[in-house]
């Protein structure tokens, strides 16, 4: 695998911050979304300064950036963060799970995450509107809930909370503005 | 205040399509203003207030559901946790636990559930929350009857 050249490294970082961030709100992020977010945050570094290191490592490495994007591009990422922010031997046992996951990787995990829930209304809890209308993204909190996208980041800029269960969505670290 | 606007006519809609669902809840809109609502709900049975009709004033800020709406009694009653002047209500949900899945509606369920259930250990009508916490059941009741009759209940005439 060909190495990221170092002037990569503020875009690998960004992408990583932002991956972050979208990460606790589980929804599948395509490269489209992630680049323009790159070009938002590269003017944001003091935002990133902001989120320790150590929370940028493997775990969500291995559930977001491959599980989700599922670019090759995302794997190269992958392996630089893990060779710059972990010990070599963790790095070592990282690449192998990572690698572990990749073969056990069949179906794209989008098609569950995409499947609109059944117990909960189909409508937004924000705006109301149902989910399904045309044109709007959603995203889906570790407590499963479903929200548009718009809807759910207007409320967990401030709040970090699942507006139906209060399940803490989203962590100190992942609160950022990614200004999109 | 567009996302605002929008969702509070759903929830408009909401009321007119579900007029009958709660018999106790009676919310109007402003007519010509969406951000102003008032709503009667009946005092809950086995309470003090049972039998009394108590009109409530909603302003919904433009931030709306991001932030709660402001809500208080336009009628006069005698409860811990209502201002006996202004008549603003101390209730979580209204303050620092609000989350936008609340609606007018279930506000308005909240506050009945309120009238319902005091909580006397943080009172915004102090000699109300003092009789409570003493203890002295009976003096809470017949005050918050009293004021119920003379404030709630329709002059027969």
């Amino acid at each position: 695998m060909e190495p990221l050249p170092k002037k990569q490294w503020g875009k690998v970082i960004n992408s990583a911050a932002f991956c972050y961030y979208k990460f606790d709100l589980l929804r599948p992020i395509n490269l489209e979304e992630c680049t323009d977010a790159i070009k938002d945050l590269e003017y944001n570094h003091d935002v990133l300064r902001n989120i320790p290191l150590e929370d940028l490592s493997s775990w969500w490495l291995k559930h977001l950036v491959i599980y989700r994007l599922k670019y090759p591009l995302a794997i190269r990422k992958a392996y630089r963060l893990l060779d710059g922010f972990t010990k070599p031997a963790e790095a070592e046992s990282e690449k192998k799970s990572i690698h572990r996951l990749l073969d056990g990787f069949t179906k794209p995990a989008e098609a569950d995450l995409e499947k609109p829930s059944t117990d909960e209304s189909e409508k937004c809890a924000v705006c109301l509107d149902k989910l399904e209308e045309t044109g709007r993204n959603q995203t889906r909190l570790v407590c499963n809930h479903i929200y548009h996208e718009d809807c759910i980041f207007k409320w967990v800029s401030n709040h970090k909370t699942c507006p139906l269960c209060r399940v803490v969505a989203v962590r100190d670290c992942a609160i950022i503005s990614p200004q999109i | 205040m567009q996302a605002s606007r929008a969702r509070l006519f759903k929830e408009y809609k909401e009321v007119q399509r579900e007029k009958s669902a709660d018999p106790d809840i009676q919310l109007v809109c402003d007519d010509s203003n969406i951000f102003k609502w008032t709503a009667l709900i009946k005092g809950p049975s086995e309470t003090p207030y049972e039998g009394g009709v108590f009109q409530l004033a909603f302003a919904i800020p433009e931030q709306y559901p991001l932030l709660p709406p402001q809500v208080r009694f336009l009628t006069k009653i005698f409860h811990p946790n209502v201002h006996f002047k202004t008549g603003e209500i101390c209730l979580d949900i209204l303050k620092n636990a609000w989350s936008p899945a609340w609606t007018l509606q279930s506000v308005c369920r909240a506050i009945i559930a309120l009238m319902a259930h005091p909580e006397p250990d943080s009172p915004l009508n102090c000699d109300s929350g003092n009789l409570l916490r003493s203890g002295d059941v009976r003096g809470f009741q017949s005050m918050a009857r009293m004021y119920t009759r003379l404030a709630a209940m329709p002059k027969k005439t």
